[in-house]
């Protein structure tokens, strides 16, 4: 319906708004009609009108056009953050995709993406909230010593040459995401000595790509029952995406300096994946950047065997399956 | 006595969320903070003063030759049983705002503001920066009805939040310094209903995958510009001060771990440059 193959606007402003809009008074009309499902004659109906319609045509058109979304190729990232001096992680997303945002409302129109997505407001690019970065780093330390995350922690720290025994995970996980450092009184760490997690964007190597794909779930609560299909919006795989984040040398361990943090972050961000639907495959990453200064050749190696994509498995249970009863090692998608 | 004053324009490069405590009646928890009159977003003066503060006492080094003796200078100092309290010798107003990214069918933002805003600026420049505001006075006089709205370039069938552009105008050479050659001018009306409505962020707590708590957060879009006055006094200091804080980054608001509220601070003479 549209020749503009590349859209330069806001594309999560087109998402989240203009699709539904055209203009005020067409919304009402188009919410009217998109609700019901018997309506679908309806719109038909009022496609073929519209298509015989130029004037209508001009209003309407955006309630179709999810290829504009689906064609949209972006023209620069618009998100650096050259004034801060950061750590960057870059990561490309996998097969199925990445899902960010899907608890996000989104309104729903009769042949709409269903689901939220996560788009940075000023650029309109999709990003991964700092807070989902940071939610599923915290996510990978143990809430105790008996969580089979303890040990992940430690056998991950162990492969950059961090002699594990030393290591007090509790102390080091408060002191990374909740800034408390509970020796010399002095409790919670000044805000320039936390370790900070800003959204990560596309890289400018995405530039001129599709990034947008289409995908389907159908959940139905009996193998018999009428499936139904919801439509959503995902990342396509191999597209790639910058973390980034301030890092200081931790006080609790001298050992662990910023970068070896960083590392870890690596490692668990390539082990456990971001957004929704993890479980299935979606927001697996592969790193991209190998090369990292100060740690020796062992461990690069190592991380890169890790990083080979994996097809979308079966559900983990307890976590990674009781960090693979107890060590067999292995976390990693399955 | 020389009273120093300086004008400082502030803009987001990553959003912010200067919260106000309150939740509003609808489904926002977190609220940020307002102009009382206007409705504008804003960042009150002890915000603002606080975020300061607490980057000077990051700056804290002999190489910088910042101290505790110039921080409680500046910004003053809490008394305790043996010593008095000192007061500090600057003076900062709240940070009003300048432009608001808004989104467009047509590119990806472009900076709004509109005549009343215009006006305010140009009397804090007056105040501040009076050797500048010779130099943008035309700024006071723009003028839009209800309902206009002024894009600097236009393009042909641009929708900007849901208003659709029919004038444009390439008169203000300083406003595209102040906002970047992307701006649009709204008429007061319109860009109070446009400021009603800040972009909202959905925080979550998973505990292993599971919702334990959800919230909704007001925020302040990264690219948004404010300005703000410090009055000097008698400008002691004056030097490690503007030295420090002129083209350099704070952090301003809450969330600060996860990458809010990094801003760029600038004076208004370099800006206009």
């Amino acid at each position: 319906m549209t020749n503009d193959s590349n859209y330069v606007g806001n594309i999560g402003y087109y998402y989240q708004k203009l699709q539904f809009l055209g203009n005020e008074g067409e919304k009402k009309e188009w919410g009217e009609i998109s609700k019901g499902k018997d309506n679908r004659d309806k719109i038909e109906t009022l496609k073929k009108e519209i298509e015989t319609n130029e004037e209508k045509l001009k209003k309407i058109s955006f309630h179709f056009e999810n290829e504009k979304i689906l064609n949209y190729k972006p023209e620069h990232n618009n998100y650096d953050l050259k004034e801060i001096k950061i750590e960057r992680l870059i990561f490309k997303t996998t097969y199925p995709g990445l899902l960010v945002g899907s608890g996000l409302n989104h309104e729903v129109g009769a042949d709409e993406f269903k689901l939220g997505f996560s788009f940075d407001y000023t650029s309109g690019l999709p990003v991964i909230p700092g807070s989902s970065v940071k939610g599923v780093l915290r996510s990978a330390f143990p809430n105790d010593e008996k969580d089979p995350k303890f040990q992940y922690i430690k056998d991950k720290l162990a492969t950059f040459g961090v002699n594990s025994e030393d290591i007090n995970v509790l102390e080091l996980k408060k002191e990374i995401f909740d800034g408390i450092k509970e020796e010399n009184g002095d409790k919670n760490i000044r805000f320039n000595e936390r370790d900070i997690f800003f959204d990560a964007v596309l890289t400018d190597n995405n530039n001129d790509k599709h990034i947008f794909g289409e995908d389907y779930i159908t959940p139905h609560s009996d193998p018999l029952k009428n499936p139904i299909p919801v439509k959503f919006l995902k990342i396509l795989p191999e597209i790639e995406f910058e973390f980034r984040f301030l890092l200081n040398d931790s006080k609790v361990n001298d050992k662990i300096t910023a970068n070896v943090k960083k590392e870890l972050f690596k490692q668990i961000l390539c082990d456990l994946g971001v957004g929704a639907k993890t479980n299935v495959g979606y927001g697996n990453l592969i790193s991209t950047n190998l090369s990292s200064k100060n740690l020796d050749k062992k461990t690069e190696k190592s991380a890169d065997k890790k990083t080979a994509p994996e097809k979308a498995g079966a559900d983990e249970t307890s976590w990674q399956d009781e960090y693979t009863k107890k060590t067999g090692k292995k976390v990693k998608n399955k | 006595m020389d009273v120093k004053k300086e004008l400082y324009i502030i803009e987001a490069i990553t959003n912010m969320h200067v919260g106000s405590g309150d939740a509003n009646f609808g489904i926002i928890d977190k609220t940020v903070q307002r102009d009382v009159l206007t409705g504008f977003p804003a960042i009150y003066s002890s915000s603002l003063k606080g975020s300061l503060r607490d980057y000077f006492v990051g700056l804290k080094s002999e190489k910088t030759g910042i101290n505790d003796l110039i921080i409680d200078h500046i910004f003053g100092k809490e008394g305790n049983n043996e010593n008095g309290s000192i007061q500090g010798k600057y003076k900062f107003f709240e940070a009003k705002l300048l432009g608001l990214p808004v989104r467009s069918n047509k590119r990806p933002y472009l900076i709004a503001t509109c005549p009343q805003i215009l006006n305010d600026f140009l009397e804090s420049a007056k105040i501040f920066a009076s050797e500048l505001s010779n130099e943008i006075s035309d700024l006071g006089t723009i003028d839009l009805l209800n309902g206009e709205i002024f894009v600097n370039g236009k393009i042909d069938d641009e929708i900007i939040e849901g208003h659709k552009v029919e004038s444009s105008a390439n008169l203000w050479e300083n406003l595209e310094k102040l906002l970047g050659n992307d701006f649009v001018i709204f008429s007061n009306e319109k860009f109070m209903e446009i400021c009603a409505e800040l972009p909202v962020i959905a925080r979550n707590k998973l505990d292993n995958g599971e919702s334990k708590n959800l919230w909704y957060e007001e925020i302040i879009p990264r690219k948004t510009k404010f300005y703000f006055g410090v009055d000097l006094g008698s400008g002691e200091y004056n030097n490690k001060f503007t030295k420090n804080i002129d083209d350099k980054i704070v952090q301003i608001g809450g969330n600060a771990t996860i990458g809010y509220g990094f801003a760029k601070l600038e004076n208004l003479s370099k800006v206009l440059k």
